[in-house]
């Protein structure tokens, strides 16, 4: 029983970095902008985050600071696509780029490469009181960092925006018909230019937890494909928060078992397991397509002016 | 819609008041061409306007102008006398003007109340009261819709009801349609006619963007003619008819043969063009079947089934006309009978062949041609050179090729050849064929399909966005085809069409043949009824 806690603790934790980069391609889709540069951004969320908790000893300046330069990131997407209309993937790709090559000078310039590997205090639990001595429950669920919180509610706010209120129903509009939205007055630049960069800022974020929560340490190779699979998670979860949850749930305990597996000596390979939730998106996307649904428009400029569209 | 009461001129109102709306002097260019030059246009509260005039003459240019959608490079807008600046659709939503789009602009996942409420989010009530009000101004208007419903589930007609409610429900004084009875059965344009007369009764102006004098003259008061991206005049419903309003859309076009079609396009022939004389006296061969379809099955794209065991045959020397609503089934029996789309079951034969499930290569030597509705997307390589969109599909003969490659000294001079003899507009058999314009587009396109003497020839659309001198060029060719005894499959949403060029009409819907008649036995509200899917023996 209590192995079973710390395995559903370990995957809730393991969660978050693929929620919230997730979350952020989803509502950045959810106008048309389809961003390819996660995997980038993270990583550059992570060095920005890293760096900064290390140079003034406050997590929180860290993770705030990451999230800025993940706004920026986020924001030149939307300008660029949207304002300039250059092709999304092409930019999203020059972003991956930037991102991570910016992310490993910084490290270069701020730490050097010396002998020894600095560290920097991860989040600390908060055990939310009552609910955490619920017995297994309380454990996997009410006794974790700060952004475990912030990322579920995020979640729930998300659905409940995008779902329950008007201004989610204009802004999915946005995605779905831009033509439709902006003959009915909804600015669509606007609104491609918000998600995308608020979008830029989760995924960061995402990245920022993995030094400041998991490691203590950074290192080039410390996203390790989870941005990658935040984009086949975003469609796996059909670009809604309440699936994209689950799947990211899904994802995390493929990881947590993997691990496991490896430790125990377990016989099955780890490169395995690790495979299983690119193949289940894959499969997802190639039986059920049709309740998988997409934006109409994810991935497509609009120009009010052309008179092909 | 603060019941808002139509307001005279001799009711003393403010200067303007009745004219709640002019334009002037409005210029728009796209690139290096002209869409609009010093255009016009003035409302009177409470009249139905008709925009009336050929493609490309510049109306629906004129009204985007209007709403925002494009920037005017010169020219003045003025609401009930006051100047305004309509930078985007936004503005001219809080200016009471709204659009009703040719293509609906609806998001096909959202329901009807959705898709009316979006956008108006700010200082409204909760969804109720607003899927209230929109009941109570359908059945105010006769505009019948299920605010509940799925728009994607709902019919052509009922989601233009829904464009219009949308416009309606934004509180909108000046509302413009473009071109809103495309897709619709006869029965649904009356419909729509009477909803606008409710609409205009209440003081709303109404703009009625269309190519077609019949319906202009059925439900306008004041009709505003435009060619060449300028208004050329304007008249009095009472003062003019069918053939004056022909004369002015077409201009110093016209020739005979070219008023003709015109006036059979604009006032709407059906029911009036004599009947052929029989096809035996035209040719000697008729009556030899050369297009046997049977029992086809074929999915659409998403994988449902579009075509239900389908029959149709075609014989030589005769057009066959193929009438619905769009989305019954049209593009799938185009493309089956094509080849280009594989059958689930049945055969289609050609000369006696049945060429089902066999390569495209043997149907084009079978000598099926196929002018495709989307020329841009599927008639034409737009970044290829015209020569090289004129061989398409012939460059195996033997006669393009020379040591086994292809001659193209030969294709070039070819090309330059069928660029005389089919007057494509263009600088040359190398000039990008993306760059043609609509008309000399489907000019190559059937210069392709008549090189090499069809069996069958399958047009859908030919003329959609084509002016009056190149669709005259298209039922040339179509007569051309017929006279030398090819087998001719005319699928077409337009009944005009249909009525002037084929012997013989069949209905679809929902991917069956629910009826046929013969030429001279053409009622639009028949084919209406069968075309909105009402049985014969219902």
């Amino acid at each position: 029983m209590t192995e079973f806690a710390a395995l559903a603790q370990l995957t809730v934790v393991a969660m978050v970095p693929y929620l919230l980069a997730s979350l952020g391609t989803m509502l950045g889709g959810l106008t048309g902008v389809f961003s390819v540069s996660q995997e980038g951004v993270m990583l550059l969320g992570a060095a920005i985050g890293f760096l900064v908790s290390y140079g003034t000893g406050s997590t929180t300046i860290g993770i705030l600071l990451a999230a800025g330069t993940g706004a920026v990131f986020g924001a030149a997407l939307g300008w660029a696509t949207t304002v300039l209309r250059l092709d999304q993937f092409v930019v999203g790709l020059a972003l991956f780029f930037a991102a991570t090559g910016l992310a490993g000078l910084l490290y270069r310039i701020v730490i050097g490469q010396g002998a020894t590997t600095p560290r920097v205090d991860t989040l600390p639990r908060l055990e939310i009181p009552l609910l955490s001595d619920i017995p297994v429950l309380g454990t996997a669920l009410f006794s974790h960092n700060v952004l475990v919180y912030l990322a579920a509610l995020l979640a729930v706010g998300a659905w409940f925006f995008l779902y329950r209120t008007r201004a989610g129903l204009d802004l999915r509009s946005v995605g779905e018909n831009p033509k439709a939205a902006d003959s009915l007055g909804i600015p669509v630049v606007r609104n491609r230019l918000w998600t995308a960069t608020v979008g830029g800022a989760l995924m960061a974020v995402a990245g920022a937890y993995l030094p400041l929560v998991y490691t203590g340490t950074y290192t080039d190779s410390i996203v390790g494909g989870r941005g990658w699979l935040a984009i086949a998670l975003t469609f796996f979860g059909g670009w809604r928060p309440q699936f994209i949850v689950l799947g990211a749930l899904f994802f995390a305990a493929m990881d947590v078992v993997a691990l496991r597996a490896e430790v125990a000596g377990i016989d099955i390979p780890s490169q395995v397991l690790l495979v299983v939730p690119y193949v289940a998106t894959l499969l997802v996307m190639v039986f059920a397509f049709r309740w998988a649904k997409v934006p109409e428009f994810l991935g497509r400029n609009y120009d009010r002016e052309s008179r092909t569209a | 819609m603060s019941g808002a009461t139509a307001v005279g001129p001799a009711g003393g109102a403010a200067p303007g008041r009745d004219r709640p709306l002019t334009m002037s002097g409005i210029s728009k260019s796209f690139g290096p061409v002209r869409a609009l030059t010093d255009a016009d246009l003035e409302l009177a509260t409470g009249e139905v306007h008709g925009l009336v005039g050929g493609n490309g003459a510049g109306k629906t240019t004129l009204m985007n102008v209007l709403y925002g959608l494009y920037r005017a490079d010169s020219g003045e807008i003025r609401v009930d006398g006051r100047e305004v600046h309509i930078r985007s659709p936004r503005d001219a939503i809080a200016l009471g003007i709204g659009m009703v789009h040719q293509h609906l602009l609806q998001v096909s996942s959202y329901t009807v109340l959705e898709n009316v409420v979006l956008g108006t989010s700010a200082g409204s009530g909760g969804l109720r009261g607003a899927a209230r009000r929109i009941t109570e101004l359908s059945d105010r208007f006769g505009l019948a819709v299920d605010p509940r419903a799925r728009t994607d589930r709902l019919s052509v007609g009922a989601r233009q009801r829904v464009e219009i409610l949308k416009v309606l429900y934004r509180g909108a004084r000046v509302l413009v349609l473009d071109e809103p009875t495309t897709n619709l059965t006869p029965q649904e344009v009356d419909g729509l006619f009477a909803s606008l007369r409710g609409i205009v009764a209440e003081g709303t102006s109404v703009v009625f963007i269309s190519h077609k004098a019949r319906e202009v003259l059925a439900i306008c008061d004041r009709i505003s003619v435009m060619r060449d991206g300028r208004r050329i005049a304007t008249v009095l419903r009472s003062a003019t008819d069918a053939t004056g309003l022909a004369s002015l859309m077409v201009g110093e076009l016209v020739g005979e043969q070219t008023s003709e079609v015109a006036a059979a396009l604009g006032v709407g022939a059906v029911g009036e063009v004599p009947a052929a004389p029989p096809a035996e006296q035209r040719r000697p061969d008729a009556g030899r079947v050369r297009l046997a379809v049977s029992g086809v099955t074929a999915d659409n794209d998403h994988g449902v089934p579009a075509l239900r065991g389908l029959g149709l045959e075609v014989r030589a020397g005769e057009v066959v006309g193929v009438a619905g609503v769009a989305g019954n089934g049209q593009v799938e029996l185009a493309e089956v009978l094509a080849g280009v789309r594989p059958v689930r079951a049945g055969s289609v034969a050609v000369d006696g062949t049945d060429l089902a499930g066999a390569p495209t290569r043997r149907w084009l030597s079978t000598g099926v041609a196929y002018v495709p509705e989307d020329r841009h997307r599927d008639g034409i390589l737009g970044a290829g050179t015209v020569a090289d969109n004129l061989l398409l599909g012939a460059q195996r003969r033997a006669d393009n090729r020379r040591a086994g490659l292809i001659d193209w000294r030969r294709v070039r001079e070819h090309a330059r050849d069928t660029i005389e003899r089919y007057s494509i507009k263009t600088p040359g058999p190398d000039a990008m064929a993306g760059n043609l314009s609509g008309g000399n587009i489907q000019r190559l396109v059937l210069a392709r399909a008549f090189d090499r003497e069809p069996a069958v020839l399958v047009l859908q659309n030919p003329t959609r966005g084509l002016d009056l001198r190149s669709t005259r060029f298209v039922y040339d060719r179509v007569h051309e085809a017929r006279d030398r005894g090819c087998a001719v499959v005319l699928i077409s949403e337009d009944l005009d069409e249909l009525s002037l060029l084929a012997d013989r009409m069949v209905v679809l819907y929902s991917g069956e043949v629910v009826g046929e008649r013969a030429r001279g036995d053409y009622d639009v509200y028949e084919l209406g009824r069968l075309m909105a899917g009402v049985r014969e023996d219902a």
